[in-house]
């Protein structure tokens, strides 16, 4: 060992973590010398003294533990998801109280599409809400049906993933009761219900809206071109709202 | 009760020193060697050229005067002697590293952190020069840009020559 490498090191200790690990960069000789577990041991020590309590429990060496947690993780970027659209179907069912206005299966890429173009009777707040970046699912309903505020409106909807033939539900029978009069919505919602591998995932709602003409407001009458799901709670992006379904509890 | 015992300290150049007892175990090694009877004559170290043994005593005396009660000095004058006792361009790099690598073997705490800090505050300030044995010559390691280049040659010519 050469008086060189003494010199560096007794002063390596001396060194923050961004120092020392500059000193990696350097050259061959000092990343041999800079790179020992001692080092990184004693800026652990420094930044977690409680760690010396522990001293040989690691499954890392310090100098990973030290990277790792040195500063706060960034938002990982997400894995991409397991499911994908073509794997999934949805049934959506409407009714009033005395009808049944809308029973369909859905398949997930016709959600995953969307709306291309909105009937020309849309107002421009639908158009602006379609077009902003959260992530929505939309549907065109062909041929549009009319629906008054007062009727009860209760809406279900089951989702079934082709890989395991499995069916979770994203609705559970709930009531159309909120307006959206800015983009012409007329909404429902339902707490999501998760698998149990996931406990602290509660308070996320799943959306369900009817997207009506610009027309007829104040009669209390709608007319329905399209329907949208969305999970504006949670998920904002394809990625998330995939992920999102494949947390839920399906059986 | 100290004794004004005198040590006598040869350096690996064969020049002796004759230092107070009170300054030569500012030396934990020197203090071991004085305690397992071992310094009746004089003591040697081969490690130390007389250039850098001269540099250390002249650092114990100060140390050691300035915590007696006559001579008190405060905290902040010390610290300003330390500091100017170990400017760099009083000191030369190889100094430098003669001083620390002294102070490890002899063992004087306060002179190998009051030492190795400064090279570490080098380190930091880019301020210290790194001689590359392979491509033998002297880079500053703010140059990191050049350190890439010169790292990717490296491996490059090792390819070459060492497959």
């Amino acid at each position: 060992m050469s008086s060189y490498d003494e010199v560096l090191k007794a002063v390596f200790p001396f060194l923050d973590g961004a120092d020392l690990a500059s000193c990696m960069a350097v050259c061959k000789q000092w990343r041999e010398i800079a790179k020992d577990d001692y080092f990184w041991k004693c800026l652990c020590a420094r930044r977690w003294p409680s760690i010396c309590k522990r001293p040989n429990s690691f499954r890392v060496t310090y100098y990973k533990l030290y990277q790792t947690f040195r500063k706060r993780q960034q938002r990982q970027a997400l894995l991409p998801p397991r499911l994908c659209f073509e794997d999934l179907e949805f049934f959506i069912d409407i009714w009033t109280e005395d009808k049944l206005m809308f029973s369909e299966v859905v398949p997930g890429p016709l959600l995953e599409a969307g709306i291309k173009n909105p009937p020309s009777g849309a107002s421009e707040g639908i158009r602006l809400h379609l077009e902003c970046p959260q992530y929505k699912m939309t549907l065109p309903v062909d041929p549009r049906f009319t629906v008054a505020f007062s009727q009860n409106l209760t809406v279900s909807v089951l989702v079934r993933r082709k890989d395991s033939n499995r069916v979770a539900c994203i609705i559970n029978n709930s009531l159309f009761g909120y307006t959206d009069r800015t983009s012409n919505r007329f909404m429902a919602y339902e707490y999501l219900d998760f698998s149990p591998l996931y406990p602290f995932t509660s308070n996320t709602r799943a959306w369900i809206s009817l997207l009506f003409m610009d027309k007829d407001q104040n009669e209390g009458v709608i007319d329905v071109f399209g329907i949208e799901v969305d999970f504006c709670d949670a998920a904002n992006s394809k990625e998330e709202v995939l992920w999102l379904l494949d947390m839920l509890d399906w059986k | 009760m100290a004794s004004s015992r005198k040590i006598t300290l040869r350096s690996s150049d064969g020049e002796s020193f004759e230092v107070e007892e009170a300054v030569a175990v500012e030396s934990q090694t020197i203090k071991h060697m004085i305690e397992d009877d071992c310094a009746d004559n004089a003591i040697p170290l081969p490690n130390v050229t007389s250039k850098i043994l001269a540099k250390v005593i002249e650092y114990c005396k100060k140390h050691v005067d300035a915590s007696k009660a006559e001579d008190r000095v405060n905290d902040e004058d010390l610290k300003a002697w330390d500091a100017a006792f170990i400017k760099v361009d009083q000191v030369d790099q190889a100094t430098l590293f003669d001083l620390i690598l002294a102070a490890n073997y002899l063992n004087i705490k306060s002179l190998l952190d009051l030492t190795c800090q400064t090279v570490a505050d080098m380190i930091k300030g880019n301020l210290f020069p790194v001689r590359n044995e392979w491509l033998n010559f002297t880079f500053s390691i703010a140059n990191r840009e050049l350190v890439l280049v010169c790292l990717t040659e490296w491996v490059a010519h090792r390819r070459l020559f060492c497959s």
